[in-house]
Parts: C-alpha cells; structure tokens; sequence
C-alpha cells in the first residue's frame, strides 16, 4: 500500500508542477507588457534608487486617420483608432524610457523569461517595449486571422514568419542592441509595434496615464532619453541615490 | 554584328523584313493576349508593393508550403498570391507562344525571339523568388520591376512581329534621312525611359522597405534626393523627347499609321502620366508619410502611374520597331525633282 501511496503522490506532484509551467506560459501571453516593459533585478534593492516621471504632451494632439481593417474578415470591421499617438489629459503613453548613458559598459545578464508581444484584434499588443539582447522574445496570437510576424532591424537578423491562429509562440533572440525596431505584419499593414533591444535591464514604457518608473537602478549620474516613435527622442541628467527616487518628466509636442 | 551596324544606318536587316511567313490569325490573336495579360501582371505586381504586401506568403516557390494548394485569399495574401498565379498563368502561355511560333513561324529570328521571352520570362520568376526569400532587397525588387517591364515590351514585340501589317510589305515608308532622326530618338527615348523606371522603382523599393511603412531605417529626405529628384529631372528630358516623337510622326510621318498611332498615343500617355506623377508624390511623399495603412487613392494612382509608365515604354518599344520597318529607299519613295515640276508645267 506504501508504495502505490508514494506513487500517487508523486503524480499529483508531477501534475501540480506541470499546470504551474502551463499557467505561466498564459500569464505571460495575457498581459504582454508585465515582462516586456520592467526590467530584471541586477543590483540589490536596498544599495539601489529609482526614476520615475511623466510624459506631457503640449499643444494640440494630431488627428490620426482611423484604421480601416475590413480587407480581412477575422479583424475587427468597424473603423479602429490609431495607437500611433496615444495621449490622455495631456500625457503621452508609449514612450519607451532608457538609460542612455552613465551604466558601466557592457552586456548585462538578460532574464530568461520572455518578452511577449501578443496579438489581438489585428494589432501588436504592446505597441512598444523593451528586451535585452539575447532575452526570448516570444509572438503570441489570440486572433483567428493570419498573421506574418516581420521585424525590421538593421543590426539585428531580419524574419518573417506565418502565425497561423492557434499556432504555437514563436520565440527568438535578438543578438545586437538596437532602439525602435519596427515589427509589421505584411496581411494587415497597419500592425506595427516597436521593440527596443537593450543591453541592460533599465527602461520602462510610460503607461496610458503618461506614468514611467525604472526601478532598481545603482545610485549614479545618468542621461535618461524617452523615445516615441512619431515625435523622436528627448533626453535629459538625472542623478539618482539609494532609496530616494529620482524625478524626471519628460515634455513632447507635435513640433517634437 | 554586321546587323547591328546596318541597324545603326536605319536598314532593317534583311532576315527582318522578310516574311516568308503567313499571316496566322489565331497565333497573333494568342501572342496579343499574352501580351495584355503581360500589362495585367505588371498592375498586379504594382498592387503587391503600394500595398505593402510583398511578404505576405513567405516561403517561394510553393505558398505555405503548397505548389498548387490556394491560400485564403485575404489581407496582404490576396494581392501577393494573385500576383503569383497570374505570373505562373503568363509563363505557361509564353511558352505556349513559343511552341506555337516554332511550329508556325518560318522566321528563325522569331522563333528565337519567343525562346527569348521564355528564358526571359523565367528569369523574372526566379528574381521575383529571390524578393520573397531576402526580404524584398530594394536591388532585387528593382531589377524585378524593369525586367518585368522589359519582358512586357518583348511579348508586345512579338505581338507586332506577328501581326498582318508587319508580315505585308509597308505601303508607304520613309527615307533614310527622314528616319534617322526618328530612330535616334526612339532610342534615346528608350534609354531615358530606362532610366526613368529604374529611379521610380529604385524610389518605390527603397521608400516601402527603408522609408516610412517599412523600417524607417533611411531618412525620408535621403530617399527623396537620391531617387525621386532625379526621376523628376529626368521626366523632364522624356517629356521632351516624347513631345517631339509625337509632334514628328504627326506631321511629318502622318502617312504612315503605324507610325502616326503610337505617335499619338505618347502624347496622350504624357499628359496622363504627368498629371498622375504629380498624383504620387502628393498621396507617396505629401499625405502619405504619416499613414497607418496603404490609402486607397495611394494604391490607385502609384499603380496607374506604374501601368502608364509601362505602357509608355511599350509604345516607345512598337514605334522604333515600327519605324525600322518603314524605312527603306524604294521605288516608291520618288525625291522630290524641282527641274522635273517646272518642265511639266
């Protein structure tokens, strides 16, 4: 009786240990911005400061034309609002947030958890995040449609790739830092996302309400640059201590 | 070689001229089909571009792994795979074009000519293959848009060559010295032609895949002065050379209808041209850097001017062609004799 026990134990453990890696593969398909836009832990906490701000967008907001996406019926066939510029009670979302200068040279340990962009309803979701060289960057789609993933870097090595729906994640590694390389999908033009291949873990994307912090960053003198992909890049000094965060908002307009 | 130089002095080699051929209606009826289905699959492949859906079936040569299988027939896959079916429909009638001048055609010249077309054919195939499987290199997608095109003008070619005019001796011809300066400029017409598509489709291919719906990688402005200044400047220069082949063979050649016909019809392909040239750069480089998606007016009028700028060299193609088989010092071209006039009077 002992041994069928043992047994039966081990199953229900062996059972519980493969739904855990079943639901976090979901998790990180769900909310594709979790890992691809906070970066990984690499200095103590305590020893560590942090940046936080916001991204004001002055003056008047362009008017994108909507997305017509009615040449294929798995997509959404009503006119769909541009996510090319996204700005709420005068703050700008999506603005990828880097440390551009001031962190010791080199490549630091990536995660090995993947950066997920998904798609659903015919668009990239995230539109923009960031990854470390040599971290999964992992395609998910929830659609019915067909898809082709296609990024376009120039230091990096170019794909493109059919996504059937239901089709399993397709998982690359990028090899070379580059900032803001576009990812189309030649059946529906109008998907676009931006991904930023970093050689460190600190850059945050600023959130629907303008919002971006970095955490965890060793106390020292930066240059922080944000970057959208229609008004360019800013940057500015900042100076950050041990558990005193830093401030830095970031202003942009139509003119940039 | 020797038939080079004589075409040089505006002699049609004399394997040219004759025609030891029948006029074979049914052979010119198909030549001419697969000529206009040739048009049909350079708009196609205008569609693939100005909607930026050359990579919508990534694999080559088979579709998702098929040979024969259809895809769904929606978003970027409609433009690119109809694209393909049409180009593998023209290829098999060219070779049909082919085993049907070899079996018809007594001319050896000819039946080279349609072996040509088949080579040439293939060739454009296989460089349409190398787009899909690297990327849409903005060199491989050009050479496929001006081989393409010329391919077109070898099938309208031999359309002509097939033709009951062509194969009749010309009621009326020219003079030596009344062609040379219209072949001259056939010729040049054609080079600047050349020249004109090479820096529309180099401007095209660089635009979609390093300018602003592809990766943004090349500065708007860069693309902008290297390839579509140029292509402005220079169609000026075809403007010119258009408007003095058209106004030549409408006064001086006007006799000759198949000379006075593509004459004209330059002159009305220009305007239109023109008129849809200043309409790409307006929805291209104007409204069309800041769009999400392909606009419909983008798509109509990049393509239109792409099929009108075909056909101009076509038409170009037919006149010089034309114009060598009108020439010849005859019996029927009488100089004109002063003494002779005075003394009947």
């Amino acid at each position: 009786m002992k041994p069928f026990i043992a047994f039966a134990i081990a199953l229900i453990v062996i059972g519980c240990t493969s739904s855990v890696k079943t639901n976090t593969v979901s998790a990180n398909s769900e909310p594709a911005t979790s890992h691809a836009t906070e970066p990984a832990t690499s200095a103590t906490p305590a020893a560590t400061g942090s940046i936080s701000g916001v991204i004001n967008f002055q003056g008047a907001v362009p008017k994108l034309p909507s997305l017509d996406m009615t040449g294929d019926p798995m997509c959404p066939q009503t006119p769909q609002p541009s996510e090319a510029v996204v700005v709420n009670n005068g703050k700008l979302a999506n603005v990828f947030v880097y440390v551009k200068e001031g962190l010791p040279a080199g490549q630091m340990t990536p995660p090995s958890e993947p950066a997920v962009v998904d798609q659903k309803q015919c668009r990239y979701v995230p539109r923009v995040l960031g990854v470390m060289v040599g971290q999964p960057f992992e395609v998910t789609t929830h659609d019915q449609a067909i898809h082709n993933v296609h990024p376009m870097p120039s230091k990096n090595t170019q794909w493109n790739e059919t996504q059937m729906p239901d089709d399993k994640p397709i998982v690359k590694k990028f090899t070379a830092p580059e900032m803001m390389v576009r990812l189309q999908c030649n059946q529906h033009p109008w998907m676009r996302a931006y991904v930023n291949v970093m050689t460190n873990p600190y850059f945050a994307v600023s959130k629907p309400d303008g919002s971006f912090e970095i955490k965890n960053l060793p106390p020292g003198e930066y240059t922080l640059a944000a970057v959208h992909e229609k008004f360019g890049e800013k940057t500015m000094k900042v100076k950050v201590s041990a558990q005193q965060p830093a401030k830095a908002n970031f202003d942009f307009s139509a003119g940039k | 070689m020797v038939t080079y130089a004589r075409m040089l002095k505006y002699e049609v080699p004399e394997e040219l001229s004759l025609s030891p051929s029948p006029y074979n209606a049914a052979h010119h009826r198909f030549t001419v089909l697969v000529a206009v289905l040739a048009f049909l699959l350079i708009l196609a492949g205008a569609l693939v571009t100005s909607n930026n859906a050359g990579l919508a079936v990534p694999d080559w040569p088979t579709s998702f792994g098929h040979l024969f299988k259809i895809p769904p027939m929606i978003g970027g896959i409609k433009w690119e795979h109809s694209h393909r079916m049409i180009a593998e429909f023209v290829g098999l009638l060219t070779i049909v074009v082919a085993i049907w001048t070899w079996r018809v055609d007594k001319r050896r010249w000819m039946r080279w000519l349609t072996i040509g077309a088949v080579l040439g054919v293939t060739f454009q195939g296989i460089l349409g293959g190398l787009t899909v499987l690297n990327f849409t290199p903005p060199l491989i997608s050009t050479a496929h848009g001006v081989v393409g095109q010329t391919m077109f003008c070898v099938l309208a070619a031999i359309a002509v060559f097939t033709s009951r005019s062509w194969l009749e001796e010309p009621a009326e011809k020219m003079t030596r010295k009344d062609a040379g300066p219209l072949i001259r400029h056939s010729w040049m017409l054609i080079g600047f032609l050349y020249l004109q598509l090479i820096l529309g489709a180099g401007f095209r291919h660089v635009w979609t895949k390093w300018g602003p719906p592809g990766s943004n990688h090349w500065p708007t402005h860069k693309i902008i002065h290297i390839f579509l200044y140029p292509h402005i400047l220079n169609a000026l220069l075809v403007a010119g050379l258009v408007l003095y082949l058209g106004m030549r063979t409408l006064s001086k050649h006007s006799n000759i209808p198949h000379l006075k016909v593509p004459g004209m019809w330059l002159l009305i392909l220009l305007v239109l041209q023109l008129m849809l040239g200043i309409g790409a750069y307006v929805v291209r480089v104007v409204q069309g850097v800041d769009e999400a998606q392909p606009t419909l007016a983008l798509v109509g009028v990049t393509v239109a001017h792409l099929g009108v700028g075909a056909l101009i060299l076509a038409v170009t193609v037919i006149l010089t062609i034309q114009a060598y088989r009108h020439t010849g010092e005859p019996a029927d071209v009488i100089p004109f004799d002063r003494s002779r006039e005075v003394a009947r009077a």
